[in-house]
């Protein structure tokens, strides 16, 4: 993989989530209808319980991953705003592997499925180095 | 994780087949510093996660979160004073796992319904 599309700071640009749930630190890469994020865990995220991430957390995870991408979309076509996004249904979800732990990175690639009006249908997958952990389907509203 | 620091229980009875909780939320949690700044939204994700801390606590067991049928947030929940929250949980134990049904509700919203399987830890 090349440079981060979105790395640290610069992912601010793509969702309005703040500390202590910003869950996203970066967009790696983007096509028409997949994309890329990574979340490298910190033992004081809000999520963690002993150093592991929760699924909660993974969820939340994945929903920004999703965000992070319409915005992106968005800004290809000349929106420079961050877009707000709410999970509207989580769909087959499934913890497939161990969850992650402090400093461990998960890397998740979204695929959309179908957008209707502000809805946008994906799909989710979730790694640890190369291994599922997680994969779902969510509706996100933007 | 989240109980009596993002949401309390007010009060707990047994109906068939499963528990109802009252619960508040709580407006002060640092996740709203967050979510979002300026304008407090109650996310998804601590829903799910107080539906499993309320199963958690009516098996009086740890649970993993094994998997999610289904979950719709037809109605979005904001952390508001004084407003309680009907959490039903209609729960069928299987050998080493607990299918759970869970609905969050308030004076006839639905703001969340649930499907998915606890497995224990």
């Amino acid at each position: 993989m090349g440079t981060p599309l979105y790395q640290g700071d610069s992912i601010k640009k793509l969702l309005l989530q703040r500390e202590p749930i910003l869950m996203v630190d970066t967009l790696y890469s983007a096509t028409e209808d997949e994309a890329t994020s990574g979340l490298t865990i910190k033992a004081d995220n809000i999520f963690c319980v002993d150093g592991e991430l929760t699924e909660p957390g993974l969820i939340e995870h994945i929903a920004q991953s999703a965000s992070a991408f319409a915005s992106y979309k968005a800004t290809i076509e000349g929106n420079n705003e961050a877009l707000l996004g709410y999970i509207g249904e989580v769909k087959k979800f499934v913890i497939t592997g161990k969850l992650p732990r402090s400093g461990q990175e998960i890397r998740t690639k979204v695929k959309i499925q179908q957008v209707v009006g502000n809805i946008t249908l994906f799909q989710a997958q979730s790694e640890i180095d190369g291994e599922p952990i997680a994969n779902c389907q969510m509706k996100l509203s933007v | 994780m989240l109980k009596d620091s993002y949401f309390r229980i007010l009060n707990k009875e047994n109906i068939e087949n499963g528990f109802r909780y009252e619960v508040s939320l709580i407006e002060s949690h640092p996740i709203y510093q967050g979510h979002f700044p300026g304008n407090p939204i109650s996310p998804g994700v601590c829903s799910i996660q107080m539906i499993r801390e309320c199963t958690e606590d009516a098996l009086n067991k740890q649970l993993c979160l094994k998997s999610i049928n289904v979950c719709r947030f037809s109605t979005l929940l904001t952390p508001q004073k004084g407003v309680h929250l009907q959490l039903e949980i209609i729960l069928t134990n299987n050998n080493d796992s607990v299918d759970a049904k869970a609905t969050i509700s308030n004076d006839g919203i639905t703001y969340v319904s649930y499907k998915g399987t606890f497995v224990l830890k």
